[in-house]
């Protein structure tokens, strides 16, 4: 017996009438949500040949060049300067360490069944190695320091060579001094397409979850810090400064997700259902597919979500910790919510001028503290909420962005602005209507 | 025994300036200028010259009040013209001078006048008039040693005066202290009350704990209890200072300045002082110079009396009679008393000489030794009072303000800032403290080396 999702659901709302008979007539009744003939989510990409460039948010993918069939990739493992927030008033720049320049590293993309020649140099004051997490490969080049190979001492080029044997969402991270150099960013994102380009997408965007220990008034990641970190990004990246994904309507969407951090995030898309397809152990297969609109991206984990973005808007794309959209914060302050200081306040800013009872009302008021300047924070710390949106302030920081759906976009791949609501489409004010009464 | 500077002014016209600088209780009031001296005693010019020279206290100008706050100096110059202290000093002085000069005074004469008369007849008259020789032989070495004892006393009387103006600045600067440590834990034990209220408000919106809110309130309580004693103690230290310049407490004057100033740097070389500086202490300290003049007042007495005293003390007159007859006689006498016990006391008066000359002696080591003392002591406290004053509280207001911004961003709570806060003050608290140590220290090192506070 073959029953639509739809079927099911109706069969979970009889089951409870048992119980509750008033919720069994609601879920018998029919629904009126419009958009419950939401199409499937897995009409194919309108792309029919070849595969979608990934799209690493705020990153790059690495140039590589063919040579004595292998695909060369050259990777400089180095200390560089890192911004969480280019563009952003508020902004936390560290000595950080990485690949290339940056962190994460820049993305690698091959084939599946290529064989791959990747040098590695390490620049660091300390010995490295690279471990390439989730490939099929000849033990010897799992890059386990130690175990499978030497360390690579300061200042030395070494060179990984192997097949790519799978296909999927992978990535690359030392295995020496790990603790530290994880900490301290030095990740990238590795990804093999099939060989068949089957599953096609359209739109192929890639991330890295990491999670940070600046302390407030530092410039260096702080590797001693096991759970209470301050800072939470995609790609080495908080909110507001983390690129929106673009997609034109009705396009099929990857977002691929790699989790470095540590901790797990339930990722948690707005506006749609989607997929997991696949994650560090290559595809899965389709009858384990379910809809989702959170996937749980474990430690060392990644993720490959699929949907088909039919529906135009911006549509928000998050960690649904609530923590892990914020950015430095104290975890351990007395909670202000619902204290009455305000007259108190006065007197205390004759001890301590400048003085500012937050939080009665609740917290929200500190992004427009910090927005308008009235308090000064601690050097080379974000305020915890940032970015403006259409309607005012989004109170968000860390791991969040949005998905941009429209009809068209820019040719230039310029972000579109603000999604305008058709009318009729958006909530609206009802309380000082005159003929506004509730019953 | 030398004392250049003393033994070059042997002049009446010095003896006379000293004596009445002496007698103002102003001759060691070094730092008030020479020109108000001479204006607010009504001396000579030489009088001042000599102050100026004498004993070593260079005079300085001291500083005009910036403000209407009571200066050091300005209560200095209260207690010098107005306190009981420098009136008793003056008495003293006085008191100790007419001995001296009661005691240094020319032979007298003896003069004896009768007249007898029996129940009938003539009355007998008998007139006799005789001169202690001894009385005036010694006259010479009484004035030597008079001249001696005068000088200790005027060394001594000053000496007392410096002691005087020492301690006026000592309260002085307790007092400015212990009123800024008041204020500063007062403003402390307002923000931990402001603090404890603050967490009955979050206890009371349901956010803090018992524990925490008990915490909040003992703190309440004991910087409340510092400040009080703090409050008593700058009272205390307030009346010290009005007794001390005779005046009530209450007196519109005794207006402080809010703060210590920094007490003065100190060069390197001062740390151990050099022999110039150990000299100079030497031929400068008014209690060593009074114990040398003693010395010498009791040489030059002892030397008198092992003279003196293997003579009989003769007296040489003439004495005249009318008897009941009326016969008339008139002639010669001599009186001599000799006592076997004159040359014990000569060798008693030869060792309190000796004795003099050891206690100076004595002194002289102590004050090199004390001049080292204090140059190390100041040089300690003036280390941490750059310490405490400038660093830490550097820091601190720092921490403050680091504080402040972890609040602004929610990464701290208003607790941890209050406390700061808190701390600051009570550090401060104990900088000034360590100030007035500093300035204890310079009067004390200033005062050892002979120099004019
Ligand atoms: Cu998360």
């Amino acid at each position: 017996m073959k029953l639509s999702r739809r079927q099911l659901l109706q069969g979970g709302g009889a089951a409870l009438a048992g119980v509750v008979a008033t919720q069994a007539s609601v879920a018998a009744a029919p629904s009126p949500h419009p958009l419950e003939n939401f199409p499937d989510p897995l009409a194919p990409a309108a792309r029919k040949a070849g595969q979608a460039p990934v799209t690493t948010l705020n990153g790059r993918s690495l140039p590589a060049r063919w040579r004595d069939g292998a695909r060369e990739f050259h990777l400089v493992a180095e200390e560089i300067e890192h911004d969480f927030a280019p563009g952003q008033a508020g902004i936390t720049r560290i000595k950080a360490w990485g690949y290339n320049g940056t962190t994460p590293g820049p993305t690698l993309e091959a084939v599946e069944g290529e064989r791959v020649r990747i040098y590695l140099t390490n620049r660091l004051p300390e010995h490295t190695s690279i471990h390439w997490h989730g490939l099929l490969l000849p033990a010897g080049m799992d890059g386990v320091s130690g175990l499978t190979q030497p360390p690579i001492p300061p200042g030395e080029t070494w060179v990984y060579e192997f097949e790519l044997r799978n296909h999927g969402t992978f990535f690359y991270h030392p295995h020496a001094d790990e603790l530290l150099q994880v900490a301290t960013g030095m990740m990238g994102l590795f990804i093999v397409h099939p060989r068949g380009g089957e599953d096609r997408v359209d739109r192929d965007f890639a991330m890295l979850l990491h999670n940070w220990s600046v302390h407030p008034g530092t410039y260096r990641p702080d590797p001693s810090v096991m759970t209470d970190f301050n800072l939470w990004t995609f790609n080495s990246t908080v909110f507001p400064a983390i690129e929106p994904m673009l997609v034109k309507r009705g396009e099929r969407v990857r977002i691929r997700i790699g989790n470095l951090s540590m901790h797990d995030h339930p990722m948690h898309l707005h506006g749609f259902r989607f997929y997991v397809t696949g994650g560090d152990g290559g595809r899965w297969p389709r009858h384990t597919w379910h809809p989702e609109v959170t996937a749980l991206v474990a430690v060392g984990q990644t993720r490959d979500l699929e949907f088909v973005a039919d529906v135009n808007g911006d549509w928000a794309f998050h960690c649904h910790k609530a923590h892990h959209t914020m950015n430095a914060m104290g975890h351990d302050i007395p909670n202000p919510l619902g204290v009455k200081q305000q007259d108190l306040a006065e007197r205390i800013r004759e001890v301590l001028p400048g003085y500012m009872a937050m939080g009665e009302h609740g917290m929200a008021e500190h992004q427009v503290h910090t927005d308008m300047g009235h308090m000064e924070g601690p050097e080379n710390t974000m305020p915890m909420m940032m970015g403006e949106g259409p309607f005012g302030k989004l109170e968000m920081g860390g791991m969040f962005t949005v998905v941009k759906v429209r009809d068209d976009l820019p040719k230039d791949g310029s972000d579109p602005g603000w999604y305008q609501h058709p009318k009729g489409t958006q909530v609206r004010r009802v309380s000082q209507d005159p003929s506004f009464r509730l019953k | 025994m030398k004392f250049p500077l003393y033994a070059k002014r042997r002049t009446p016209v010095a003896w006379l300036a000293l004596t009445l600088l002496g007698s103002l209780g102003l001759a060691g009031c070094a730092s008030v200028a020479p020109r108000e001296l001479a204006v607010r005693a009504q001396l000579p010019a030489q009088a001042v010259w000599a102050a100026s020279a004498w004993g070593g206290a260079t005079p300085t100008a001291p500083e005009g009040p910036a403000d209407d706050t009571l200066t050091a100096d300005t209560a200095v110059r209260m207690a010098f013209t107005s306190s009981p202290h420098a009136r008793s000093l003056r008495a003293a002085f006085l008191a100790e001078v007419s001995a001296i000069d009661a005691a240094a005074a020319p032979g007298g004469l003896h003069f004896s006048w009768a007249r007898l008369r029996p129940a009938d007849g003539l009355a007998k008259l008998a007139l006799a008039l005789s001169v202690p020789l001894e009385e005036w032989l010694t006259l010479p070495g009484r004035q030597r040693q008079a001249y001696w004892s005068r000088a200790a006393a005027a060394q001594r009387a000053a000496f007392a005066t410096l002691q005087l103006e020492r301690h006026v600045r000592e309260a002085w600067a307790t007092a400015v202290a212990a009123q800024r440590r008041a204020a500063l834990l007062a403003r402390a034990a307002e923000t931990a009350e402001l603090s404890a209220e603050l967490a009955t408000r979050y206890r009371d919106a349901g956010n803090l704990p018992p524990h925490d809110w008990n915490e909040q309130q003992q703190g309440a309580a004991v910087a409340l209890t510092a400040a009080a004693e703090a409050g008593v103690a700058a009272a205390e230290s307030r009346t010290a200072l009005a007794n001390l310049l005779g005046v009530p407490s209450t007196d519109p004057r005794l207006v402080l300045p809010q703060a210590l100033p920094s007490p003065p740097a100190m060069e390197s070389a001062d740390n151990a002082p050099d022999a110039a500086a150990l000299t100079a202490a030497l031929s400068h300290r008014l209690d060593l110079l009074a114990a040398r003049s003693e010395a010498m007042a009791q040489q030059v007495h002892a030397r008198s009396r092992s003279v003196w005293s293997r003579v009989p003390a003769v007296a040489a007159g003439v004495e005249r009679e009318r008897e009941t007859d009326g016969t008339r006689l008139t002639g010669p006498s001599i009186d001599a008393t000799w006592s076997p016990a004159g040359s014990a006391e000569a060798r008693g008066v030869a060792a309190q000489a000796e004795l003099a000359d050891a206690n100076a002696a004595t002194l002289a080591v102590e004050v090199a030794n004390e001049v080292r003392l204090r140059a190390l002591a100041y040089r300690r406290a003036l280390d941490l009072d750059g310490l405490l004053g400038t660093h830490l509280t550097q820091l601190q207001a720092a921490s403050v303000t680091a504080a402040q911004q972890q609040q602004a961003f929610m990464l701290a709570g208003p607790f941890d800032l209050l406390e700061k806060r808190r701390v600051m003050d009570e550090l401060f608290a104990n900088a000034e403290q360590q100030r007035l140590v500093a300035w204890l220290a310079w009067y004390a090192w200033q005062q050892a080396s002979g120099v004019a506070l």
